[in-house]
This record gives structure tokens, C-alpha cells and sequence, in this order.
């Protein structure tokens, strides 16, 4: 890897399906290569690498900035859908960064509803816009129902746990993007 | 922080009036007195007192002398239950209502709006009171003890579930003290007599993945319903229906508060253990029952084999497998 630090950030983007060391490989194909974006598939797969670009700060103010990661076609077998299929289609492959989605979290064991009562509408979908302390789903643990609200404004770019399922502490149910007013 | 005025609320001098007329409960007060000591016309005196004996207050209205209470009566008001709440966190701001859509939905609102720890949401009937998944409670007028609580604890939400435990061994409890029948508990908090249920707890949390903002406890106990409607009957019922007898709704609801506070304290001093060695010491559900199960995706039968340390439900099914139950409907089965 000659020396090359591995960016620390990239396991929060969302690589359904993707080997990880495979990334690592084309990362290095990169810094090798001295290239700034690079675009792959392979099949029903593609991946578009590109390093973030040479900005004026000093490289030690921004040590860690995740290079963008796109991924298109490759969803996991279990979803309904893939994610990107999902995007409004006006916006072509639109990157999901890091650092610009603020994932929300399950903050207790429990089961997922997307819904105030069974067959009810839901209280988000992905593309709806978002405004702070709207609520995005419930999690239930022994008739303990927890409003899952969002902290930031934005629009809903993923919903990753499909209703009535059981949630892990700590695990992903929402990417938000927030919008750029603050 | 000031209590609020919410839209709805009893007025507060209705309050002073039923207070009033108890205090006095030996003599006739006039109207005139009763009208200056509150503060509202004579014509608003007699109003009052009409919706007084709609909640079944009895109050006899003298011609020419005034008005006379004849018993101290059932009533939930404000006054009469902070006299009685000392030493607990509930005293302080208490919300009557004689009708709302549900008192989950009100507490949720101040939780929100930033009510301390401790508020407490009364109403004598509920229009929309809720259950689990959008279940409605069935909350008859003046019947019921429909009350929400507003507690603010400094726990992870990880442990939040066990306050679900802590609310249903204190109504547990309170209801033994009262009347002495000793209820079965079926996980997580449901109250049973005879197998038919006759309290129901709904708990909402606010909460980040480090940090309680607030839970709100929803106890509705169906107390003096004479008979449950037709489709509640086969699985619903009261204490006077069990009993045979009425109870007193203010001595209760004054004995639920004090558990709940003793209960909650042992929770946040000693942790889950205590609540969940409890637990099985009064259900018939922690431990070799046969139950079914229904969750939202799924229907098995199996046999209780006690709670987990964070107090989710152990279930053995017939082939073996160990399930742990997070939510759903606990039913015995046959």
C-alpha cells in the first residue's frame, strides 16, 4: 500500500454488496496510478472512485476525508429494491457521501414499525423532505414505543429496516441528507 | 416553571368549588359565599355544581340556603389527591381533565414543551384513549383510572424497557392494597383477574441512543364499570365486576402513585434485578406457561422460561428452540 493510509471513514458508506478488500485494491490501483477518478464495472456492477480534490487546506487539518464512493446495481439480495433505483431519477447516480448523510440510529433493541398502526401510511418515505423533530418511525421493546425523530432538516435518502423487523442497538434506519440551509 | 394553562384543562376553580363543599361537608354553604370565596358569579356556582353531579358528586342544593355535599365524593380533582401525595414526585402539577382525546397524547405534548419529571395527566373519560399499534383503550366516564405520568429518569435508553415492568408491578401492588385481590401480571405489564384484563399500560419514550429525554407511563384500570361492552367481554373486565362491589377510584389512584414512586425509586437505586426477581414472583407468565405468541411477522406456541437481564421475554418452543420475545401479543394458550 506504500505507506497510504486507509481511509478510516469508508465503512459508514453503504457498499451493498461489495467486497471491501476489492475497493481496497482499486484504491491502491489509484494512488499507484496517481489518478484522480476512476469508474469500474463489471456486470450488473459499477463503482465510481474518486479522491476528493485538491482543496487549499492543509492536508493535516483534513487527514481523513473518505474518498468518494459510488456504488449503482449491486444491491443486497434481501432488499426490495435496490437503493439507488430509489433516487429520483432527475439526478443520475447522485453520490451518497459520508459526510454529507446523517445516518439515524436505533437507540434500543426492539421491533421497527414505519407506521403509527398497522396499515396506516407511513410517516416517511425515501425522498420525502424532513424537518427537525419530525418523526420517522417507532421502535417497540415490551409495549415501550420509542418515536424515532430527526435531529436535522433534510430529505430521507435511505430507510434501511423494512417495517415490523427487529433492530439491533445502535443499528442504521435512516440516512438523512440534510439540506444545505441551516 | 409555572403550571400551564392547556386548553381543556378543569378550571381550577371548580376545583376550589368541590374542595370547598367537602371541607364543609356538614353544613350548607350558600351560594353567595361559595360564589365570593372563588371568585365567579352565582349563576357559574350553580353551573359547576350541575357538572359536579354529572361525575357523580352528590350535592343537594337547598332553596334560599345554599348547597351541601353528602358524601366526600370519587372525584379526581387536583386538591384532593395533592393532599394525599406527599413526598412524591406527583404532587406538584397535576392536569385534570373531564374529557380528552387520550392522556398519553397530552403528556407526549409537554413532554415535548419541556414539563418537569413528575406531572401527572388525569381525565375522567378519554375520547381516543390508545393502546399498543393503534389499539383504542376502552375509557368510560368517571368509571376508569385513566392517568399519564411524566417521568424525566437518568437512565440509558437500554434500560428504558424495565420502567414497563416498574409501572405494571406498581399498579400490581396498588390494586392488592386496595381491594386485596392479587392480580397475575402477563409480560410485560398487563393486569389479569379470572384471565381477563382490567389494566392496560402504554409507555412512550423520547430518547437519543445516549440520553432519555422522557417516558411517559399510560395506566388505564377499569375500576367501577359495571358491565364491558359486548366485543371486551370475553377478555375484559373490572374490579367491581370481579368484586361485586365498587372502589374508590381516588384511593387508588392515590396508592398507584406511591407504588409507581417507590417502585421507580428501587429501579434507579438497585437497577433491574430487584424489579425482574419481582416480576416472577407474581406472574404466572415469567416462568412454565404455555403461551402463544404473535408478533407482527409471526404466530408460535411454545413455554415460558423466565426474563432476560434486560427483561425481554424467554419462550422454549416445542421443538426446542429458545425465542426472546421483544414484542408482541403474550396469549395463554390451551
Amino acid at each position: 500500500m506504500k505507506g497510504k493510509k486507509k481511509p478510516a471513514d469508508s465503512s459508514d458508506v453503504s457498499v451493498a454488496g461489495v467486497d471491501l478488500s476489492q475497493l481496497e485494491r482499486l484504491l491502491a490501483f489509484m494512488s499507484q496510478h496517481g489518478l484522480e477518478e476512476f469508474e469500474y464495472s463489471q456486470g450488473d456492477l459499477r463503482i465510481r472512485l474518486k479522491k476528493p480534490a485538491a482543496n487549499s487546506n492543509p492536508p493535516s487539518q483534513r487527514p481523513m476525508i473518505p474518498p468518494e464512493i459510488v456504488v449503482a446495481g449491486a444491491a443486497p439480495s434481501a432488499a426490495p429494491a435496490p437503493p439507488m433505483a430509489a433516487l429520483p431519477p432527475a439526478v443520475p447516480a447522485e453520490p451518497l457521501r459520508a459526510e454529507d448523510v446523517q445516518v439515524v440510529k436505533s437507540p434500543i433493541v426492539g421491533t421497527f414499525y414505519n407506521a403509527p398502526s398497522p396499515g396506516a401510511e407511513p410517516f416517511v418515505k425515501v425522498g420525502d423532505s424532513v424537518e427537525v423533530g419530525q418523526v420517522l418511525c417507532i421502535i417497540e421493546a415490551m409495549k415501550l414505543m420509542n418515536e424515532i425523530e430527526t435531529d436535522v432538516s433534510g430529505e430521507v435518502m435511505r430507510i434501511f429496516v423494512e417495517n415490523a423487523q427487529p433492530v439491533e442497538y445502535g443499528e442504521p434506519l435512516f440516512a438523512i441528507r440534510p439540506s444545505r440551509k441551516r | 416553571m409555572a403550571l400551564r394553562t392547556l386548553p381543556g384543562t378543569t378550571d381550577r376553580r371548580v376545583d376550589k368549588l368541590l374542595t370547598l363543599l367537602a371541607d364543609n361537608a356538614m353544613i350548607v354553604v350558600s351560594g353567595g359565599k361559595i360564589a365570593r370565596e372563588i371568585g365567579v358569579a352565582r349563576s357559574t356556582v350553580w353551573r359547576w355544581t350541575q357538572r359536579l353531579r354529572e361525575l357523580g358528586v352528590k350535592v343537594k342544593s337547598h332553596p334560599r340556603t345554599g348547597y351541601q355535599i353528602e358524601r366526600v365524593p370519587d372525584v379526581l380533582m387536583p386538591n384532593m389527591l395533592r393532599q394525599r401525595l406527599a413526598n412524591t414526585p406527583f404532587r406538584k402539577r397535576i392536569y385534570h381533565f373531564f374529557k380528552i382525546d387520550s392522556t398519553n397524547n397530552l403528556a407526549l405534548h409537554l413532554g415535548h414543551e419541556g414539563e418537569p419529571h413528575g406531572a401527572v395527566v388525569i381525565a375522567e373519560e378519554q375520547t381516543a384513549g390508545r393502546g399498543r399499534v393503534g389499539r383504542s383503550w376502552h375509557s368510560e366516564k368517571s368509571s376508569g383510572i385513566y392517568l399519564t405520568v411524566l417521568l424525566r429518569p437518568k437512565i440509558s435508553p437500554v434500560q428504558a424497557p424495565i420502567m414497563t415492568l416498574v409501572a405494571g408491578l406498581a399498579a400490581r401492588d396498588a390494586v392488592a392494597e386496595q381491594t386485596g385481590y392479587q392480580a397475575d401480571l402477563r409480560w410485560p405489564n398487563d393486569l389479569l383477574l379470572d384471565g381477563k384484563k382490567f389494566c392496560g399500560i402504554l409507555t412512550e419514550m423520547h430518547a437519543e441512543p445516549d440520553h432519555v429525554h422522557f417516558v411517559i407511563v399510560g395506566i388505564g384500570i377499569n375500576v367501577n364499570h359495571t358491565r364491558m361492552p359486548e366485543e371486551l367481554a370475553r377478555i375484559a373486565t373490572s374490579l367491581r365486576i370481579e368484586s361485586g362491589r365498587s372502589h374508590s377510584r381516588l384511593e387508588l389512584l392515590v396508592r398507584l402513585l406511591r407504588c409507581l414512586d417507590s417502585y421507580y425509586n428501587r429501579f434507579l437505586a438497585e437497577g433491574a434485578a430487584p424489579i425482574l426477581t419481582r416480576f416472577a414472583e407474581v406472574s404466572s407468565y415469567a416462568r412454565g406457561k404455555r403461551v402463544r405468541i404473535s408478533t407482527a411477522t409471526e404466530t408460535y406456541v411454545g413455554t415460558t422460561a423466565g426474563l432476560e437481564p434486560n427483561g425481554l421475554l424467554r419462550v422454549e418452543r416445542d421443538d426446542g428452540r429458545m425465542e426472546v420475545v421483544t414484542s408482541g401479543d403474550v396469549a395463554e394458550a390451551s
